[in-house]
């Protein structure tokens, strides 16, 4: 008799997600500044986009009710209008 | 951290570039959860834009010359250009006890646990599997205070130590007090 044993482990598959197209200028690009409430974050933020800003970008302003959590839907629905964005504070 | 990274793919995969400010303490997590969303291998090295840990302590004038020295990596990150490979973890030996192998390899993350005041502790490797505690002190992940719950970093130890210890199999972490 002649048993065929299959190996039970499969395989683990992840697709990389695809990034983003990166444009050649800040210049009349709309810049999303997602604020994740920590400490400080709307002034290093606040920085940034006040010089982005000089580069001829208009910021958007969104901030996240918890920094523990992934930004609500309606968060993201007001940044996928921006040409870009900058997120933090991580830390 | 993470949850900034992970608004980072979502934006992404809407055809918007973003780019991430983000503590250096928290380099390890950015890494972890970087292979833990299959990222490309170089995307923290491209996207992502590293301050001095901790900012909360910063005069407004210190936090303005802070983003003013970094100004140029910003636009980098949003236009991108430029940023080599990441090394990060990727460097560690493969070799050894596993149980030490893995305490090794997140002892990076461990440290930016600390910093957030709890703390990650290894405490034996079994036939694979992998056992810890995450020790948070008087909160729990129940009501969703904590930074990370148990079984999302459980995931994220597991895909940080799998390449160095192939042998692993499962990972499982318990929320402790201190």
């Amino acid at each position: 008799m002649t048993f065929i044993v299959h190996d039970p482990r499969g395989v683990r598959v992840a697709s990389v997600p695809s990034l983003a197209a990166r444009p050649k200028t800040l210049a009349g690009m709309r810049v999303g500044v997602l604020d994740n409430g920590k400490e400080q974050a709307d002034v290093l933020l606040g920085r940034v986009a006040a010089l982005l800003e000089r580069d001829g970008a208009t910021p958007v302003f969104a901030r996240k009710p918890s920094f523990s959590r992934v930004a609500p839907q309606e968060a993201i629905d007001a940044l996928a209008m921006c040409d870009m964005v900058i997120t933090g504070l991580g830390g | 951290m993470s949850c900034c990274m992970r608004d980072a793919v979502t934006l992404e995969a809407l055809g918007i570039p973003t780019a991430i400010l983000v503590n250096d303490v928290f380099e390890p997590i950015a890494h972890a959860t970087s292979a833990l969303l299959a990222l490309p291998a170089d995307y923290v090295a491209r996207n992502v834009v590293w301050l001095p840990h901790p900012t909360s302590n910063l005069t407004a004038s210190a936090a303005e010359t802070l983003i003013d020295e970094r100004i140029e990596s910003i636009r980098t990150a949003l236009l991108g250009r430029g940023g080599e490979p990441a090394n990060g973890l990727a460097n560690h030996k493969n070799a050894g006890d596993p149980l030490e192998v893995a305490r090794a390899v997140v002892e990076g993350l461990a440290a930016s646990l600390r910093a957030d005041g709890a703390d990650l502790v290894l405490l034996r490797y079994d036939d694979g599997a992998l056992d810890g505690e995450v020790r948070i002190g008087d909160l729990t992940c129940e009501d969703g205070s904590c930074i990370m719950p148990a079984d999302a970093l459980a995931k994220m130890v597991e895909a940080m130590v799998k390449p160095k210890v192939p042998s692993l199999r499962s990972v499982t972490l318990r929320d402790v007090g201190r």
